[in-house]
Formats: structure tokens, sequence, C-alpha cells
């Protein structure tokens, strides 16, 4: 009996000691880096990062595990990360809305808490979408039109304090329109009330709702991006007012402040490399996002330039 | 007699007294909804509104208790005063009684989680287990070897389940 | 009906696909019996491998999971009245008294047969109905969920069996404690003082753990209790006869048609239809007072209900793309990472797909149906272990499920705070259940009715011009008004008893 127990307390120990024997020297050193994902598993941002990231582990031979922690924003997922440890182990994937969030106070920090390892994705597919057959607009011209001369008629439907609603207020900033501003929760909300009329337009990211423009059911009045997504004649942002529309989805990876610059190197190095494979523009282009990668003092300007942009909108952001 | 008295007290009215802090708490919902701050102003119906029902509503039932509790307390004392019905038997002892061991189990239980993260989770189930084990069990069935073995296979066996089948991360701890 | 029979081929020549379905069962009924453990976590969990299996064995290993998740949930509600997963809550309520007298066995297989029955209805209707029900989801709105929300809370009082009042404070303390946390819509923080690990409110599955687990860990600690073996059983066999079979079907009928059409809005779900289920099959029955007390209308209710609920989270899933909860939202990854991208010519351009989608399901469901009912023989092992060992066992497992869904051990003190404050209020005599159904249904019938609001531009009205919303918005009226006049005529009538005498 007692051989037994020394057994398996022996068994116990050999256990719990192998999976942390290693002494901390150089990071991946074999060990599991956590990487958490700020997002509900099977969105589009758990899916950019889980397929990235798993070239990235692939890259530098390291076992990487994607944790979903989600909550307002992703700022949950953002305070858990500042509070890890900076050894490395632990990394974050983020995206516009986190940025929005601290603009908006609903935490009291912001990407510069972190240490900026790269960023690596730009999504500039969201368009004007409404539901086809409108009778009051056919076209954007007609959509901004009627806008003007019914200020807060029409009725924006997304995700208040989201992406789609920042670029619903640059839009209506920019035209000097008037709209009023519906919450509603993801597409599983979105499209059944575009369809069934009970908000007028959305700001829909072209993978999602191209879907239902091309059935007809959906119509696209104008591309956040340069120019036409699908190839058509309805104008891009920059055809329609001769400028690039200020921003698009941004997503990132960031490091727990303190973090040793040579590990985000050695990180930055192996995603470098996978960002710029074909492997990834095919993903890519299967979802109409763009991959630019930046590093160092170009993702510290960039992060802050977009975030620059976006604070001028921080008033507009409150739904009076 | 005065203990008796006292306790006769506690088990007359401990509802009404539950359902007054309910009341205060309620109360106090309502008052803290006024640190809530608003992003969507253009409506009656803000951040603030649901809790505030919720508030008010729980106020009205827990009155509604408190009356009803209280009311009931009160003819309990006097059928039982006038000797109407008998009253209970007093409870047993505090150390010796079941009371004694939920607390204890509830400590064991909160020392078990704040000593998660920094003694892992295997040290910790397996003295957490056993403490409970052995508090838990009567006498007669303290076979203090059993038990611990049971308890280190069982620890093992869930710690390799969950690490290295499921592969979901569990607390290991810094001190190892 | 010859496409659902043509598309079986298509699993059963690839011998991956039955060994996946056979772990994705046992692994699903795994994670749905240990309380904390849910389908959407062993599905989250298993998104390394399912993102670079081909679509149909990545289709066969989800969907595996997903319907032994959900049915998985009845042993441990019925064995140690924990439910397994916010979806069996309702299961412990007759499984809990069943298994007391020494019936966990016909506890176990009623529930076992009838929650095989609500996922074949739930396929069924997927089957037949999807571009309908696809057409009928469309049609609804926020101001239809709010009603729905709305009615589901006021069955709360089909739940409270002592006492009505004790009943709405725990349901109030439920929709406070819900409160706590980013505010809908907003996304302030409200009722944290200040503790940033309260952002995201309390986590659900451990709160419901927590509520039910700690609770009776801290109560068995009975020495009365703690050295008893949980109860003995009788073997049944079958467990129902043929006549009980036919006298619970239209039960069943009622059950799997809530199922369906809760499943079918998204952000509702299986945690909120097995409550619903339960209350209005209590508000039906002949016999009303004999619920609690351990009958299996109870069972087949919940059992029935929570199973049909997955094929109508299927529905808008298939025909719009669109997710309703978690386990959708990863099954529509799962789609587009294969570069197929839902929407309304989904359901057309890929019938056979979907077609072998349902024959997944239909095959995931008598596996896990054999599994369960080929293992009743040893879940009720689980009775021979004493209370003393198998209740903080039991905790552990929670705390690991806790702690495991989302890494942080805030969940861990989650589970221990309702812990804490079950086994308080049971000393005072409240029922726990209205807490956990105000607990869920809380966030919803809020978000939705300011959403609702803000569509209609504040005018409350407008909730009666949407058809489903006004339908349920009166059978709320009508609900408490019943439920109040009846408490009057009750009151009155003890009170002239009081007089008499």
């Amino acid at each position: 009996m007692k051989k037994l127990i020394a057994l398996v307390l022996a068994l116990m120990l050999v256990v719990s000691l192998g999976t942390c024997a290693f002494a901390e020297t150089d990071w991946p050193n074999g060990k599991t880096v956590q990487m958490i994902i700020p997002f509900g598993a099977g969105g589009d941002t758990d899916l950019h990062c889980r397929v990235l990231t798993e070239m990235v582990a692939k890259e530098l031979g390291v076992d990487i595990v994607c944790t979903n922690v989600t909550g307002t924003s992703g700022t949950v997922a953002a305070r858990q990360v500042r509070e890890s440890p900076n050894d490395g182990y632990t990394i974050m994937w983020q995206q516009t809305s986190f940025l929005i969030a601290s603009l908006l106070g609903i935490c009291d920090f912001d990407y510069t808490d972190f240490e900026i390892g790269c960023t690596v994705i730009e999504d500039m597919s969201a368009f004007v979408t409404t539901k086809a057959n409108d009778p009051r607009y056919s076209n954007f011209d007609e959509f901004v039109q009627y806008a003007k001369d019914h200020p807060g008629e029409l009725l924006w439907g997304g995700s208040i304090g989201g992406d789609g609603h920042m670029y619903a207020l640059m839009i209506a900033d920019k035209l000097g329109l008037e709209f009023t501003y519906v919450d509603l929760d993801g597409t599983a909300e979105i499209i059944p009330a575009l369809l069934n009329g009970s908000v007028d337009w959305t700001t829909g990211v072209y993978g999602t709702y191209g879907e239902y423009v091309k059935t007809g059911d959906f119509e696209s009045l104008c591309y956040m991006a340069d120019e036409a997504l699908d190839g058509s004649d309805t104008p891009g942002w920059k055809e329609y007012t001769g400028e690039s529309f200020p921003l698009g989805k941004m997503f990132c990876y960031l490091f727990p402040k303190g973090t040793d610059p040579e590990i985000i190197k050695q990180f930055n190095a192996a995603v470098e490399k996978c960002v710029n494979s074909e492997e990834f523009k095919a993903h890519c282009e299967n979802y109409f996002i763009t991959p630019v990668y930046r590093e160092g003092a170009e993702a510290e300007e960039y992060l802050a330039n977009y975030y620059a942009t976006m604070a001028q909108y921080r008033d507009d952001l409150l739904v009076k | 007699m005065k203990n008796r008295s006292f306790s006769d007290f506690v088990r007359r009215y401990k509802e009404a007294a539950f359902a007054l802090v309910m009341l205060v708490l309620f109360s106090l919902v309502i008052y803290f909804t006024k640190d809530i701050r608003l992003l969507v102003i253009n409506t009656t119906v803000t951040a603030r509104f649901w809790p505030t029902v919720c508030g008010i509503a729980g106020c009205i039932l827990s009155g509604i208790l408190f009356v009803q509790s209280v009311i009931e307390g009160v003819t309990l004392a006097r059928r039982e005063e006038s000797g109407e019905i008998e009253k209970p038997e007093l409870g047993e002892r505090f150390f010796e009684g079941d009371r004694f061991r939920s607390l204890a189990t509830l400590l064991l239980t909160f020392l078990y989680i704040a000593g998660l993260k920094t003694f892992g989770f295997l040290l910790m189930t397996v003295l957490y287990l056993f403490c409970v084990f052995i508090m838990l069990a009567e006498k007669e069935n303290r076979k203090v070897w059993k038990l611990l073995l049971i308890d280190v296979v069982f620890t093992i066996l869930v710690y390799l389940l969950f690490r290295y089948v499921f592969k979901m991360i569990l607390p290991l701890g810094t001190i190892w | 009906m010859s496409q659902l029979i043509a598309s079986f081929p298509q699993i059963f020549t690839d011998p991956l696909c039955y060994v996946l379905i056979l772990v994705g069962c046992t692994v699903g009924i795994i994670f749905g019996c240990i309380p904390g453990l849910t389908a959407g976590i062993a599905i989250a969990l298993s998104l390394p491998l399912t993102l670079k299996l081909p679509i149909i064995p990545s289709f066969t290993l989800l969907l595996s999971l997903y319907i032994g998740g959900i049915s998985g949930g009845l042993i441990s509600a019925i064995l140690i009245k924990i439910p397994g997963t916010p979806a069996s809550v309702a299961t412990t309520f007759e499984g809990g008294p069943m298994a007391d007298r020494g019936e966990a066995w016909r506890a176990l297989s009623v529930s076992i047969i009838f929650s095989f029955i609500g996922t074949l209805f739930g396929i069924a209707v997927l089957c037949f109905m999807t571009p309908i029900l696809g057409r009928f989801a469309l049609s609804l709105g926020m101001h239809d969920y709010f009603a729905v929300a709305l009615f589901s809370l006021t069955l709360v009082s089909a739940l409270c069996d002592k006492s009505l009042i004790k009943g709405l404070i725990a349901c109030g303390i439920g929709l406070v404690l819900a409160c706590v946390g980013s505010a809908p819509i907003d996304g302030y923080t409200r009722f944290t003082f200040g503790i940033h690990s309260l952002d995201a409110g309390f986590s659900e599955v451990p709160a419901l753990v927590g509520l039910f687990a700690m609770t009776e860990l801290l109560n068995g600690a009975k020495r009365s209790e703690a050295g008893k073996k949980l109860a003995s059983f009788r073997r049944h066999g079958i467990g129902i006869t043929g006549r009980e079979f036919v006298s619970q079907l239209p039960n069943a009928f009622v059950s799997g048609t809530i199922g369906t059409f809760i499943g079918i809005l998204p952000g509702i779900g299986a945690s909120v239809c097995n409550l619903m289920a339960y209350g209005v099959s209590k508000k039906l029955s002949r016999y009303p007072e004999k619920y609690g007390t351990g009958i299996i209308d109870g069972l087949v209710a919940s059992e029935t209900s929570n199973n049909a609920c997955i094929g109508g989270t299927m529905v808008p899933l298939l025909t719009l793309g669109i997710p309703g909860d978690t386990v959708t939202a990863i099954l529509l990854g799962a789609f587009t990472i294969n570069g197929l991208n839902p929407g309304p010519l989904f359901y057309q351009e890929n019938i056979k797909l979907i077609y072998i989608i349902f024959a997944i399901m239909l095959v995931a469901s008598v596996v896990t149906f054999l599994i369960q009912f080929v293992g009743i023989r040893g879940f009720t092992q689980l009775l021979r272990v004493p209370k003393y060992m198998l209740l903080p066992m039991v905790l552990v497992l929670c705390i690991v499920g806790s702690f495991g869904a989302n890494n942080r051990i805030f969940d861990v003190w989650t589970l221990l705070f309702w812990g804490v404050l079950g086994f308080v209020l049971t000393k005072f005599d409240i029922p726990l259940t209205p807490i956990i159904m105000g607990y869920i249904l809380g966030p919803i019938t809020e978000k939705y009715l300011r959403r609702g609001l803000m569509m209609s531009r504040n005018n409350f009205m407008d909730f009666f011009n949407h058809r489903v919303a006004a339908i349920f918005l009166i059978l709320t009226v009508l609900l408490v008004t019943v439920t109040f006049v009846t408490q009057v005529v009750a009151l009155v009538k003890s009170s002239k008893k009081k007089k008499d005498a």
C-alpha cells in the first residue's frame, strides 16, 4: 500500500515538474505561448488570429494556444493581458474596437499601455449597405440627398461604439449628414433588421454582406475603399469625395508593457514572413482584407494617427 | 434563560430581518444607479432604467415579505407564549454542529482557490480534497491512507485528462 | 427525404468520420455532464483541429460535440442535482427527487429517450421546414425578442413552489446581479465599484455552477447527510411503459416546439428554453401541484426542449448564414474558413452539403443516445460513491471547468461567491432557480427593450405593431393577471379559514 502511494506521489511529481522543469533562458524555449483573442470564437477577429497565429507558431516552432477572453469591446482581455507577466508568453491580438473603447473611457488605459508588436491587417471592405430597391434612393447621390432633406430620419443599425459606428459617424461628418443610430449586435441582428426594413442602412463588410449584394437583397451604395470591390460602377469613397476614407478596421499584436524587445523582435520576424506569404494572402483575399505589415516606429506612428483620427469623433459617439 | 429568549427571537424574526436586509440592498441598487455613465442619452430608457425597475420591484417585494413575516412572527410568539404550540428544542452547540462543518468547508474552499495561482492545481487539489474528505467523513470511514490514495489518483487523472487530452490550461502555480 | 438518404454514404465511406462521431459524442457527453464545462467550451477547444480538417469531417466533429454536450447535462442533473450545463437546469427539479426516491435509473432512461426524441424533432423540423422557418426568422426583430424574453421572465412564477413572494425576490436578486458589469449598448460598467474583474460581469456558467454545486457541497457537510450514499436505486430496464410514453407525447410535442422556436431566435438559446418549457408544461398540466415532486413530465419537457433547440439554432445559420450563439458562430467560422460564404443563397446552392449536415446530426444523435443508454449502468455507479467524497470531487471539476473556459481565476471566485450566496439564501428558504432565471433573462430583456425602443424612436406602443411581440405581450399580461388573481383568491380563502377556526 505504502509503496503504491509513494509511486503515485512520484508520478505526480514527474508530471508536474515535467511541464515546467526548463529554466527560463531563451524565449520561446519549447514553452507554450498563450495568445489571447479578445472576441468570441468563430468571428472574424478570432478566425484571422487563429489562421495567422498558427502559421507564426509553425514558423517559430513553438506551441501557441489561442484563448478567447471575451467581454466589453475587448477591454476585458486587454486588462487581463496588461496584468500578465511580461515574459513573452502572453501575447494579445487586438483590433479597432479596443481603441474606440479606450477613447470612450470604457477602460482607463489604451494601446500605449502595451508594447506594440506589429500591425498586420487592414480591412477596408466596409460599404454603405441598404436594402435593395428602396423607392427613396437608388444610388449614393440620392441617398445623400435624401439624408440631407430628412435629417435624422434614416436609421443606421449596428454595434454602438464599434468600428461600423465609427465609419458611419465619419460618413455623416464628411458629407454633413445626420442619422439616427440604433444598436444592433452582429450580423445575426443586423441582416434581418435591414431585410425587414427596421433599419435603413448599415456599414457592412464585404466578406459577409457582399453575398447579399450578389443575390440582389442588399444594395451597395458606396464603398469605403478607394474603388468598388466588386468591379461594378458603384462609387468608391475616393471616387465620390476625392480623398481616401480616413480608416478601416485594423488588427495588431500587443505585448504586456516591459516585454523584452528581443522577444518582440523574434516574434515580429516570424509574423512578417507569414503576413507576406502566399498562403496568408489567399486567406485575406477570401475575406476582402489586406495584409499590411508594420513594426517598430512605423507601427507606433500608424497607431497614433489612427487613434487621433478617431479621437475627433469622440463626442459624436454619444447617442443624443 | 436569557439565551433561550434570544434564540426564540432569532427563530421568529430571522425572516423579517432577511426581508429588511433585502429592502436595504434593493434600495442601494436604486441609489447607485446615479453613478452609471451613459452613452445613449436620447431616451428615458437608458442604462439606468432597468436596474431602477429591478430595484423598485425588489423593494416592493421585500417590503411585502417584511410585513408578512413580522405578522407571522408576532402570531407565532403569541401562540407559543400562551402555550398553544410547543417551542422547539434548542439546536446543537455551534462547534459540534453542521453549521461549523459548512463554514469549515467554505473556508477550505476559499483557501484552495486563493492558493491555486501560487501553489498550482496539483498540490492544492490534493491538499484540499484530503482535508475535506477527512472533515466530512464519519469516524468509521476515516481511513487516512485509502482517502489519500483516492485523492491523489483522482487529482492526477483530472490533471492528465484536462491538460493533455482536452488541452486546457490549468493553473500551474509559480512556486514549482 | 431521398436526398437525406443519399447523403449517408458520404459520411460512412470515410472511416475518419466514424472515429470523429464516436469521439465527438463521447467528449461532448463528458463536457456536458461535468458542471462548468459546456458544449460551447468543447467546441472552442476543438477549433485548432477542426480548422485544419476538410469540411465534412470538421462538421462531423463539431456537431457531435454539440449534440453530445447538450444531452450530457442530464446525467449530473439527475444523479447529483447539479445541472451539467445551463441547458439542463429544469431537469434537476424532477430528476433530483426521483433519484432520492431510488428512481435514478428510470429518470435517466426517460431523459435520455426524450432528449433523443427532442433532437430528432429538431432535425425533422430542420429538414422539412428550414426555408419557411428561415423566412419566419427574418420577420422577427428586437421587439419580438423582447416580448419573448419578458414572457419567459413571467414564467418564473411557475418555478416558485412554496412562496411566490420569495420566488420573485430570488428572481429580483438574479436580475440585479445580472446588471453588474458593462451595460448593454452603452458599454460603460455598472455596479462594479471599481473592481475591474467585474467589468464583464459574473460569467454565467461559474455563477450557475456555484449556485448549485457549491450550495450542495456546503449543505452536504451536514453530518446526517455526508456519510450517506446519495440514494440506492432500482433497475428498471427501459424505465417507461408504452402507455406512459404515449401519454407524454403531447407534452414532448409542445416542449419540442418551444425548444425549436427559442432556438431560432438568436441570443436566447437552450439555457432559457428548458426553463420555459418546464414552466409551460407545468401551467398546462392537469396536475401542476405534482411538479417538483419527481414526475417524468418535467423531465420530458426540459430534455425534449433543450435538444430540440439544436435544430432551431441551425435554421438561421443555414438559411441566412447568421449565428445565434457561440456554437453556431464557430460553425459559421468553419464554413467561411473553407471558402463557403453563407448567405441567402447558401441553402439552395449547397443543398448537398446541407443534407450531409442533417445526416451527420441524425447519426450523432443516435450515437449519443446509444452511448448514454448503454452508459446508464455506469452512471448510476456514481451513486455508490459516498457524498463526502463525491461532492468535493465534483467541486474540483467545477473549478477546473470555470477556470478553463476563460482562463480567469476570477471566474473561480465567482463560483465561490455564488455558492455562498446560494447557501445563505437556502437558509431563508429562498428558491435558487428563479435567481438563475432572472440572471439569464434579465440582460436579454433589457437589451432588446432598449434596442426595440431605439428602433421605434422611443414609442413603446410600437411593440404592438409587431405580430409576434403583440401575441407574447398579451400572453404576458394574461399570465400575470391569472397568477395575481389566484394568489389573491388563495389569500382570501386562507384568511377566511383562519377566522372560521
